[in-house]
């Protein structure tokens, strides 16, 4: 019981986490601040144990500061000659008075310079779609500062191929973002949280009201679990996800109450672009870069108002949350044509969800609906329910069953979905995670996908299976071994066989390896994709710079399954790519640290194709911190 | 089918220096009791009486640092290749040592297209990553594109005069070469089998140290396309 509520504080301590991943990394060199969100930075370094960590988690929660080694030994238990050599590699949170008027803050600008491009060794040319209307570079500045209990940010940015300023619909520059927060520095008060400007919310498991990004799987079984963080202020790259307005957060007889709303301009699908078994009903890419794409921005007003009560305790949780929804195409003065009304989307929509432990299992489920007079109830609902069962120390079996019925919309949803906007969809996972020995896991992972409804003619029922086997060793702290193995099978579609092999060495200190080869076997086609990919990683302890080089092969045969690479690059944070054609590729970044906290990241990356013609790419990226 | 920078019918060592240097194959493979010496080595398929190939390489350290020189020439009478490699590696640690190398290669081809230079860099690591297992990696022809090659493998001390080691090389044009070596040492000598597919292949190689300065090699292997193939080489310590 103990352990699984580890793994469940754990899990929310990194979950937590991954919106901030970019920023943790660009200093994982430097000695680390001992705060709730570096947790997971302390873990993966092996600076605390798994059972620290959480014991640090719960300190944190509510409300605790660690600010002397002598408290930090109460909490984990250590002995101060073995929390001594922890020490060298931490720093403690300085205590500000509550009546400090020191501003402390964040200015970070980062930017993509034009790509460039090399084919046959003499042409040099640079890299431009002329289907874009704006300069071929991106950028994005952000600025956060904080005041006592005050938070500000505010952030600017564009895509590569954007106009940098729009005059229509809504003059401005591509995309900016902006808050002011009031954060109550302890949990005994009963306003915990002010918002204006952008925001994102976290609500139970997703169906009815998560605003932030991320795939709705994992073959872990924990992670399928959602551990939803409420109210946070917005400052991230993505032009869609989040809400804008006013929200706040009140603490009422041991109940956290949530008030939210949203107004904002969003960019809007055509008709026949919503025709999608997908029920984020407002999603496009956020990107502004053709005419059509420029055709769709800020075409929308949205409104979202709504209020939730939640409350979390150690070991469960349970919430409630009303919304009011509309989404209203925008009449401007150009379609004002005779006859031509906006039309909108409008409903009141409701959802509860109870998470928690009980003995040995580890239960959660949502169910929220919508209410429109034209629909039923059963072709408006949407359900999920989980549950994760500890056999024996060795063995834990999960399983979760959803139904998302046909009619049934968010706008701002990201449920357990084979899609990570939501699909209309009925859906059941098996999973197992057995401890075969002690530093070997094996996770299985089994899905059965059922469409069952025609949305539109073109549209059938279909289903889809995958069964997913994964085998780690860590036969020590130094290294590790990761072999997965998917296989897919969709109805009309022959079977998709998907292998990762991954080897990590920690070679020394300063040292890091990874090797990773991936194959992927289309059933209709006989050839095998296949990719290849090392990672060296360089980052001494409180060396003033760093270094990360990847370099990739790959052989992807036209009629082959596509392979991504998603390296995560020193300073710059994960790099997706989509591998075509054969070739090889290569990342440098080097990060720059002085101790007036200021961060200097570059990074180059050079793509060569050989073939379908020879080619060689080059992308350039900067970027600038400042800690004041 | 050989691949730009692949040896011909290349049979003995391994990319892990197991007991002597092994930089003509990743420069990063350095042993610690093999620091000096010579190394000479011919190669000749027989059913092609006008291919042969010839290696000359030197060894040595200076301070903490192991050197390596080759001139290598492969001679056909439509294609000649001569190359010269170098190779530095550092250790880093007791376990772990990175090498860098360059090679510059002149390709000759008179009645054709006549001849063509050019250089490129290397680079290689070697991981004892446990006290019976070793871990390296290489790439070659850095910087010249459709060449690039990547070589890992894995070598299994199964006991202390066996050694089993698994691999592959790939460069993305074509399709991964995988093989498998088993090594036996015995007390005058050493034996080494070595097979593959993509493309196929197996080499045989004896290798005696009767001497304590003169270690000297005969090998036998068979390529597809290439047909069986005769090896001889000798390394003065």
């Amino acid at each position: 019981m103990h352990r699984l509520f580890i793994y469940v504080m754990l899990s929310t301590v990194l979950r937590t986490n991954a919106q901030d991943l970019p920023a943790q990394l660009l200093f994982d060199n430097e000695p680390i601040l001992l705060v709730a969100t570096e947790l997971d930075h302390l873990l993966a370094k092996q600076l605390i144990s798994t059972e620290e960590a959480s014991l640090l988690s719960q300190f944190f929660q509510n409300g605790g500061v660690v600010s002397s080694l002598y408290q930090l030994q109460g909490i984990l238990a250590r002995d101060l000659a073995a929390l001594s050599q922890l020490s060298e590699q931490l720093v403690l949170p300085r205590l500000q008075s509550q009546t400090s008027k020191k501003v402390t803050g964040l200015y970070e600008l980062r930017s993509t310079l034009p790509a460039f491009s090399v084919v046959d060794r003499r042409n040099f040319i640079w890299t431009c779609d002329t289907n874009y209307t704006g300069p071929n570079f991106a950028f994005q500045q952000r600025i956060s500062l904080s005041l006592s209990n005050w938070r500000f940010g505010l952030q600017l940015a564009k895509d590569v191929g954007e106009p940098i300023w729009h005059s229509t619909p809504t003059p401005g520059i591509d995309c900016s973002t902006g808050f002011l927060a009031w954060v109550a520095p302890f949990k005994t008060y009963q306003v915990q949280k002010i918002l204006i400007g952008t925001y994102q919310i976290q609500w139970g498991q997703g169906l009815h009201l998560w605003t932030s990004r991320g795939l709705g799987k994992s073959i872990d079984l924990l992670q399928l679990a959602k551990k939803p963080l409420g109210l946070k202020p917005y400052q991230g790259r993505d032009e869609q996800r989040y809400l804008q307005g006013l929200s706040g957060s009140f603490q009422i007889w041991k109940h956290e109450l949530l008030v939210l709303a949203s107004v904002k301009n969003i960019d809007a699908k055509t008709i026949q672009d919503t025709l999608q078994p997908e029920f984020n009903w407002a999603y496009t890419t956020g990107l502004h870069r053709t005419t059509t794409e420029l055709a769709k921005r800020k075409r929308a007003f949205e409104q979202i108002y709504g209020m939730g009560l939640r409350r979390q305790a150690a070991l469960w949780q349970y919430g409630i949350l009303v919304l009011y929804q509309q989404v209203q195409t925008r009449q401007l003065f150009a379609d004002s044509m005779p006859g031509t009304q906006p039309s909108a989307l409008r409903f009141w929509s409701a959802s509860a969800y109870v998470q928690g432990t009980w003995r040995q299992c580890y239960l959660y489920g949502e169910w929220a609906s919508i209410f429109k007079k034209t629909l039923l109830f059963s072709q408006a609902f949407a359900v999920n329910l989980g549950l994760v069962y500890y056999l024996d120390p060795r063995l834990e079996v999960g399983l979760n069953c959803r139904n998302y019925a046909a009619h049934y919309q968010a706008l701002y949803a990201n449920p357990i979905a084979n899609s990570t906007m939501g699909s209309n969809e009925r859906g059941v996972i098996f999973q197992l995670k057995w401890q075969v020995q002690k530093n070997t896991i094996l996770r299985l992972s089994n899905e059965h996908v059922f469409i069952p409804e025609f949305k539109w003619p073109a549209q059938f029922p279909k289903r889809s299976a995958d069964l997913r086997l994964q085998l780690l060793l860590n036969p020590s702290k130094k290294r590790s071994f990761t072999q997965q193995l998917i296989l897919k099978k969709q109805e009309m579609q022959r079977i998709q066989i998907r292998s990762n092999s991954e080897i990590q060495f920690q070679l020394n200190d300063a040292e890091r390896f990874s090797c990773s080869l991936q194959l992927g076997l289309n059933g209709a086609a006989e050839n095998i994709s296949r990719s290849l990919e090392w990672n060296w990683h360089h980052a001494p302890l409180g060396a003033k710079c760093a270094l990360e080089w990847v370099y990739g092969m790959f052989q992807i045969p036209a009629q082959g399954l596509l392979l991504y690479s998603h390296p995560n690059l020193i300073g710059f944070g994960t790099q997706s790519t989509m591998l075509r054609g054969v070739g090889t590729y290569s990342l440098v970044a080097v990060q720059f640290n002085s101790k007036a906290h200021l961060q200097l990241n570059f990074s180059i990356g050079t793509k060569y194709f050989y073939a379908p013609i020879q080619q060689r790419e080059f992308l350039v990226q900067l970027g600038f911190r400042k800690k004041f | 089918m050989l691949w730009p920078g692949q040896y011909l019918l290349s049979s003995s060592g391994t990319l892990n220096a197991l007991d002597q240097n092994q930089q003509h194959l990743n420069p990063a493979a350095i042993h610690n009791t093999n620091r000096k010496g010579f190394r000479f080595n011919s190669t000749s398929p027989i059913f092609f009486a006008d291919l042969s190939q010839v290696n000359l390489g030197l060894f040595y350290t200076r301070k903490f640092v192991f050197l390596y020189h080759e001139l290598s020439g492969q001679f056909h009478t439509a294609l000649s290749h001569l190359r010269t490699t170098h190779a530095l590696a550092l250790p880093i640690g007791q376990n772990l040592s990175i090498g860098l190398g360059m090679q510059v290669q002149l390709l000759i081809q008179p009645k054709a297209y006549g001849s063509y230079l050019d250089a490129s860099a290397r680079l290689g690591c070697q991981y004892q990553f446990a006290d019976r297992h070793r871990f390296s990696m290489t790439l070659n022809e850095i910087g010249v594109l459709n060449r690039q090659q990547i070589s890992l493998e894995h070598v299994v001390l199964l006991r202390t005069d066996l050694f089993f080691a698994q691999g592959f090389s790939w460069n993305p044009n074509y399709q991964p070469s995988w093989y498998l070596t088993i090594i036996q040492k015995t007390a005058k000598a050493k034996l080494q089998f070595s097979c593959g597919i993509y493309p196929q292949r197996y080499s045989f190689s004896y290798e005696s140290s009767s001497h304590q300065k003169l270690t000297w090699f005969l090998a036998q292997s068979w390529q597809y396309g290439l047909g069986l193939g005769l090896q001889f080489g000798f390394i003065f310590h």
